[in-house]
């Protein structure tokens, strides 16, 4: 009996040490890809810098795009992948991480929780003031926008004349609609369409958020919760209807870097120049490509990321 | 009490949007568990009745079927079809079953024999003693595994908001995604209600499911029977 007992206990270590290691890999994943042409700044060789994702297509090309392109200036760089903005913004202030991508948009309502609805620069320029408060350096935000829209089928916009999302309106009631639980009763969700564009779909399919574009592809919706680099617009052949009333696309959704201040301010010239380059690099087509390859074509982002860098010279 | 009162604010400002919701979630739940007490209670009387190995299958078959998470079910039930009603029905259907048959079994085989051997004695035919004796005597573990279906199908089919195939699991996830607690909560205190009301009707169920005269035996057979 006593043997069985050791023996148990054997096993059950053995099998919390295989969690253990798993475990250990799985959280962090060092990207070493593309670090033999360091020919950057001597200042910087072997610096370690971490990088967060916030655990969605878009965020993980960008931390990648980030990490690949601070390696290929002499930076030894990490990528960890967080769970939300809350969790990233914390991290990002205690120093756990040194930067991660972030919206201007989900910065201004989600972390300062403000409500209103100023221009993009306004936006930005708030954010940068309250981001410096808060012990956090950001830097100029890229020409891409991932803000709402909302997308409708063809044959939808053929047959009730959609152009606007006031047309939406009226064609609403026979029209049903795909979108994520979390845009149903969020303010500047469906709500407001509800109350600024008299939108009353005849019914509202509720699926996860990568989920959102199946109804449409299997011919239960006509239109969708949509956001600006999804690359199923594309694919799915889908028209964007206009925001006639400018109250539904809201606050601009621009990427931007949020890093630590202590550790930027340790950091030579080339850090922001390289951050600078790759934010510069990101139009609206440009990450609806790079999506388009993760999601539709399941590539991984670290060689979406590898592959942009290099036809973009950045790598 | 604030949040109470901003929870009742919400659901009276969007009562369709919560009690659609609700119906939603019922219907899922109903469906669900009807078909997972009607598998559940006759795979459970096949293998109590075909032997050990098929025992020892199934017990296994049951208990790792619990393991698989009802999301992962639903997700493979979504490849096959579109979203909507039935995926997630699928889903509570597989995590409803294991539990009734599980139990379905247990109750079975948990009778005591000197019982069988009397019934037979007294000239029951096999099928009178399964239906008369076995059954009526394997009714409150039976219930008690639809009971446990039925709360956790009332908790899980939240999940069915991520589906298409709507319920509570909307509000309780908008409100989530959202931080909105008021949200959250006009959808997690009808759940709990739901819960609570399972419990309450397979508890009377299992009373009236009872024969009277076979209230005092089983408390006896349960205290006195072969666990095998």
């Amino acid at each position: 009996v006593k043997r069985r007992v050791r023996l148990i206990g054997a096993g059950l270590l053995a099998v919390l040490a295989l969690v253990l290691v798993a475990a250990g890999c799985g959280s962090s994943s060092s990207s070493d890809s593309g670090s033999s042409t360091s020919g950057g700044s001597a200042s910087v060789d072997g610096t370690s810098v971490t990088v967060a994702d916030k655990g969605f297509t878009e965020s993980q090309i960008i931390a990648q795009l980030y990490a690949q392109a601070l390696e290929g200036v002499g930076y030894k760089a990490t990528v960890k992948s967080l769970g939300s903005s809350d969790i990233a913004d914390a991290a990002v202030r205690k120093g756990d991480i040194d930067l991660y991508p972030e919206y201007t948009g989900t910065a201004y309502n989600v972390i300062l929780k403000k409500t209103d609805v100023p221009s993009p620069a306004a936006e930005y320029a708030a954010i940068k003031k309250a981001y410096a408060g808060r012990g956090l350096t950001t830097l100029t935000p890229s020409p891409y926008s991932n803000d709402n829209r909302v997308a409708c089928t063809q044959e939808a916009v053929d047959k009730y004349g959609l152009k606007t999302l006031s047309d939406l309106g009226t064609a609403s009631p026979n029209l049903v609609y795909s979108a994520n639980p979390e845009h149903l009763t969020r303010a500047d969700g469906l709500p407001l369409l509800k109350s600024a564009y008299g939108v009353h779909f005849k019914d509202v399919k509720s699926v996860a958020l990568n989920l959102r574009y199946k109804p449409i592809e299997d011919g239960q919706a006509q239109c969708v919760y949509a956001f600006g680099t999804d690359p199923q617009i594309a694919k799915d052949k889908l028209v964007v209807l206009k925001d006639d009333l400018g109250k539904f696309q809201g606050l601009a959704y621009e990427n931007f870097p949020v890093i630590n201040s202590t550790f930027f301010q340790a950091q030579p010239p080339v850090f922001q120049q390289t951050i600078d380059k790759v934010d510069a690099a990101l139009t609206q087509d440009a990450v609806q490509k790079l999506n388009a390859s993760v999601d539709l074509d399941k590539e991984d982002p670290s060689d979406v990321a590898k592959s942009f860098l290099d036809q973009n010279g950045l790598g | 009490m604030g949040l109470l009162g901003d929870t009742w604010d919400f659901y009276s400002g969007n009562r369709g949007f919560v009690d659609g919701a609700l119906r939603e979630h019922v219907d899922l739940c109903v469906t669900a568990l009807a078909m997972a007490a009607a598998t559940g209670v006759l795979l459970g009387v096949l293998c109590a009745k075909i032997g050990r190995i098929a025992a020892f299958a199934v017990t296994s078959i049951g208990n790792l079927g619990r393991t698989v998470p009802t999301f992962a079910v639903m997700g493979i039930a979504l490849t096959l079809s579109t979203v909507g009603f039935w995926p997630a029905v699928v889903g509570l259907y597989a995590l409803a079953v294991p539990p009734i048959l599980l139990n379905t079994f247990t109750g079975l085989t948990a009778v005591d024999r000197d019982v069988v051997d009397a019934s037979r004695g007294m000239g029951f035919t096999p099928l009178g003693i399964l239906a008369r004796v076995e059954l009526p005597l394997a009714v409150p573990l039976i219930f008690s595994g639809i009971r446990t279906a039925a709360i956790e199908v009332v908790a899980t089919a939240t999940l069915a908001g991520l589906v298409g195939a709507g319920g509570l699991g909307e509000v309780v996830l908008s409100g989530l995604d959202t931080g909105q607690n008021d949200v959250l909560l006009a959808g997690a205190i009808p759940i709990a209600i739901l819960a609570l009301a399972a419990q309450l009707l397979f508890a009377g169920l299992e009373r009236l499911a009872t024969p009277r005269g076979l209230r005092v035996t089983r408390r006896l057979a349960i205290h006195e029977g072969r666990f095998s």
